[in-house]
């Protein structure tokens, strides 16, 4: 059984101006220890993706049909209190922009204990010791002088690294990374990689790494979703989505990436994302795809499997040919 | 030998932050650069947070005051003119800014903020003003219809082609881009770089670009220096840097590249701690404390470019001492073991 | 500043606010009122009926008469012009007097930024009510009196809103921009930064508005305004308490539940037009 399925998840939103069918029937799986990209750019929904995985989504927006099966239990059918449990422990998330994240006027001790105590169930006496531990578990340099700091006095490096230890403080089975260094230093950035990576060996967390920064997911995901405007358009594992890219968008946004040592013209994807109040009935990719046909526009295509863990949504792959 | 047609001499910039009710504390923002930037050609200066990549941007184009050393454009010194002196210069000097939908008005249209330096230097008025601004965005890939468009009707990318389209109005000599992709999505990013190669190559732009993004930068960069809490620790062309990178910051930049690195044999050389701050900048050479290398020597005396081969200059007296490719091959060694 | 909200827009988060509504509706009759005076009362301001002092409500005379045989519905309605007048007046005069010297302050900093808010700090210590009397007095009663004495005690806050909505846009990059694009520093000022600030000051004097009539009515009432026995809201008050003893109510009661009523309307729309253009409305 794996970790996580997804089936047929919708997510609408309602607006003055109509229904933004953002997520219309995703389908998504994770196993156990694995760490997985959703990459897209802004209007992908890749963090609606997050957000309905922790039935986070607020108005207008809502999660109308769909089945998410976590360790078999569908989260969508659980009653609220039951949802919340999950949070924080079994299921974890981490946001962009750490130092929003956290609360002002607490330190980041208290925070910590606050977590320990109410999500991992340690009595008061434990959480301080167990508090720094978290800290130097995240290789924050100094964790003692961290506990007492307040999120202020912290970089977003720090911050971040704040973050992570909240997460994993009950040792969730399942971390939602919501662009965690979008923001940060590069070469922090490549500390965060490196520690979330870490985690997975140490604690056999699975994660989802959500990213706009295609190549930051190469580096660290085991298998990746690439979602173009709701829509998972092609999953594979690292390795061969860079080798054999099969959907148009993948192989568009692989090519665009200035590489060292390029020097012609950068392969550019015309156009730009679609209005999700209009979508059109077929390949919503349609409209920017250098290789659409007919067909394209009047139905969606179906993910088709190229090997097992390979799959892309095109008509062309269908056809027994690639691009 | 080119005349250069910028020089900058030494500049330093320190920002006063109060830290008590009357203690002062400076932020070294910018601390003793030298640079010249050359007639057609594009100077990137590569840096992370606190680097001062940004403020020195600004002073190229005097908009903030050094409070040491000089910036020569033309051999004139514009650090030391006034505001009024200044404004004939800024038909010549322009810039294009990071963040697209700050760096527009939000109540004046596209066109009226493209037609508005032509009509501030005299180059054109009304009608021809109008015109030639409907010219210049067409230039930058924007239909007649977002002309009249207000700033929060416009995507981030279009928003930074009015802005591209409003600094070479004036066809400008000298531009300076402010990380001008770095808000952008990917595939936007790609459009927008494709666009400032074509219109740097028509309009004969010399230009410094500001990025953090390495790959960005060899995209467009035929000199490129990178900067570290203020100061320069190497400079080269885009060849030197990119296939013989030598401080071992510009190593674990290079380094920190998500995705494969063709141009680099070697294995990463990732960094721990994080960058100090500028308020409190570390003695003798900046990066000593997460460098690999530092010797008692770098804690105690600051670094001064010298050239290790022609045009490519290092901070760092341990790269000198092993000739440029020793330090290399210490850093292979120490990868393998 | 409307062109940036789309028509429907308007229209729906209008409707979406009853009591906008509302507040429009008052606005619109007390503004007839002002504006068809002469169609609209009877009889004129001072014409005076001897043989009906101190009537009661009638069919003839609407609201009654006062001690001097004037009928109340027309002095109502006259004054609603004069009332409005001073108002808008006043507003406009403290809005233009207030921003600017707020913007000036603000761009220019330094000593004179802090100088001038030091004098908008004593000028706001004295409570507003009572530095009109102290105005009204040195300038004796009338009309002008009045105008003078309500813009003045409400220029510190037009300063302070417009300097400090001012500094914010300050730091924005299409300031920095607009300098780097050649823009004198006054240029700047007035073509950049005060059309972008000034929206909060716009919406402060919508609710000013109905805090001026206040003002005004209130000088008038306390005998330092506009002089008896003019038609003006705050005078009738004034004259009709004068036969309260007698129980003469209508003389006082219309007079004053035009006032709350017109101050109603004005904050009503107020609160409405800041709801409209607040600009961190949630984007779609």
């Amino acid at each position: 059984m794996s970790l996580l399925e997804v089936y047929g998840l919708k997510t609408y939103f309602y607006t003055r101006r109509g229904v933004a069918k953002v997520l219309d029937g995703l389908d998504f799986t994770l196993e156990s220890g694995q760490i997985v990209g959703l990459v897209g750019e802004t209007g992908s929904g890749k963090s609606l993706t997050g957000f309905s995985i922790l039935r986070l989504v607020r108005r207008p927006g809502r999660i109308v049909d769909g089945t998410i099966l976590f360790e078999g239990r569908d989260l969508l059918k659980l009653p609220e209190s039951q949802m919340a449990a999950l949070r924080g422990r079994d299921i974890a998330m981490i946001f962009q922009n750490p130092r929003t994240a956290l609360n002002p006027l607490i330190t980041v001790g208290r925070f910590l204990e606050q977590v320990l105590h109410f999500r991992a169930g340690l009595s008061r006496k434990r959480t301080r010791d167990e508090a720094v531990r978290l800290l130097s578990a995240v290789h924050i340099p100094d964790p003692d002088r961290c506990f007492s700091s307040y999120p202020h006095q912290l970089s977003g490096g720090m911050a971040q690294r704040v973050m992570i230890a909240a997460a994993i403080a009950a040792r969730p089975k399942l971390l939602i990374a919501d662009e965690p260094t979008t923001g940060l230093d590069v070469t922090v950035q490549a500390q965060i990689m490196r520690l979330l990576r870490e985690l997975r060996e140490e604690t056999g967390a699975a994660q989802i790494l959500i990213t706009h920064d295609l190549g930051l997911a190469l580096e660290v995901c085991d298998a990746i979703a690439v979602m173009y405007a709701g829509e998972i358009v092609e999953f594979a594992s690292t390795r061969k989505l860079l080798a054999i890219p099969r959907h148009p968008y993948t192989k568009g946004l692989l090519a665009s990436r200035p590489k060292l040592g390029q020097t012609g013209e950068l392969p550019v994807i015309p156009g730009a994302v679609t209005d999700f109040l209009n979508s059109p009935p077929g390949c919503r990719f349609s409209p920017r795809c250098p290789y659409a046909f007919a067909r394209c526009q009047l139905e969606r295509p179906k993910p088709v499997y190229i090997s097992p863990d390979h799959y892309a949504a095109c008509f062309l792959l269908e056809e027994g040919g690639h691009a | 030998m080119l005349e250069p047609l910028l020089v900058v001499e030494r500049l330093v910039k320190h920002y006063p932050v109060r830290t008590g009710l009357f203690r002062h504390r400076y932020v070294h923002a910018v601390d003793g650069v030298s640079l010249e930037v050359y007639l057609g050609e594009t100077l990137a200066l590569v840096g992370e947070s606190g680097s001062g990549k940004s403020t020195l941007g600004r002073m190229l184009l005097a908009i903030e005051r050094p409070d040491a050393g000089r910036v020569l454009y033309k051999g004139r010194d514009l650090s030391q003119l006034q505001e009024s002196a200044l404004r004939p210069y800024r038909k010549s000097l322009q810039m294009v800014f990071q963040d697209p939908m700050d760096a527009l008005n939000p109540r004046m249209t596209a066109l009226e903020m493209v037609m508005e330096p032509l009509v501030l230097h005299g180059i054109a008025r009304g009608k021809a003003a109008r015109n030639r601004a409907l010219e210049l965005l067409d230039q930058v890939g924007l239909k007649r219809e977002h002309a009249e468009r207000y700033p929060h009707q416009l995507s981030g990318g279009q928003q930074q082609r009015v802005g591209i389209a409003r600094a070479l109005a004036t066809k400008p000599e000298f531009v300076v881009f402010d990380e001008p992709t770095s808000a952008l999505d990917v595939s936007v990013q790609a459009q927008l770089l494709n666009l400032i190669r074509r219109l740097r190559e028509e309009y004969r732009l010399s230009s410094v670009f500001i990025s953090h993004d390495l790959a960005v930068v060899s995209y467009l960069a035929d000199r490129v220096a990178i900067m570290y809490l203020g100061q320069i620790v190497e400079l080269g062309s885009r060849q030197q840097i990119f296939e013989n990178p030598q401080h071992p910051y510009t190593v674990s930049l290079m380094s920190s590249i998500p995705g494969e690195h063709p141009l680099m044999p070697w294995k990463p050389l990732l960094l721990e701690g994080e960058i100090p701050s500028p308020l409190n900048p570390p003695s003798g050479c900046r990066f000593h404390p997460r460098c690999p290398f530092a010797d008692t020597s770098c804690r105690m005396h600051t670094q001064k470019l010298e050239p290790i081969e022609p045009g490519h200059f290092v901070a760092c007296h341990r790269v000198i001492e092993c000739g440029g490719y020793g330090l290399l091959e210490a850093m292979k060694e120490r990868r393998n073991a | 500043m409307l062109r940036r909200v789309a028509q429907s827009e308007v229209l729906h988060r209008i409707k979406r606010n009853p009591t906008t509504l509302i507040g429009l509706g008052i606005v619109t009759l007390m503004v007839a009122l002002a504006v068809f005076a002469p169609w609209i009362a009877p009889y004129g301001p001072l014409e005076k009926h001897f043989d009906h002092v101190s009537e009661p409500p009638s069919r003839q005379f609407w609201m009654g008469t006062d001690q001097f045989g004037q009928d109340i519905f027309s002095r109502v309605v006259w004054a609603a012009r004069l009332d409005l007048f001073i108002a808008a007046t006043a507003v406009i005069l403290s809005l233009v007097v207030g921003s600017l010297l707020g913007a000036l302050s603000g761009y220019l900093g330094g000593w004179v930024d802090e100088v001038f808010m030091r004098l908008m700090d004593i000028l706001q210590a004295f409570p507003s009510l009572i530095l009109a009397m102290g105005i009204a007095f040195a300038l004796g009663p009338g009309v002008f009196t009045v105008i003078v004495a309500t813009s003045a005690v409400n220029i510190p806050g037009y300063a302070r809103l417009m300097r400090s909505t001012l500094l914010s846009e300050k730091q924005r990059t299409y300031v920095l921009a607009a300098r780097v694009v050649g823009n004198s520093p006054l240029r700047i000022l007035f073509r950049h930064l005060i059309p972008n600030a000034f929206t909060p000051v716009l919406v402060n004097a919508t609710l000013h508005f109905g805090w001026a009539i206040l003002e005004a009515a209130g000088l008038s009432f306390l005998g330092l305004g506009v002089a008896v026995p003019n038609a003006e809201w705050g005078v009738m008050i004034n004259m009709g308490l004068q036969d309260f003893w007698q129980g003469h109510w209508w003389a006082y009661t219309f007079p004053g539940v035009f006032i709350a009523l017109t101050v109603l309307g004005f904050n009503l729309v107020g609160d409405g037009l800041s709801d409209l253009l607040d600009p961190r409305r949630a984007r779609q």
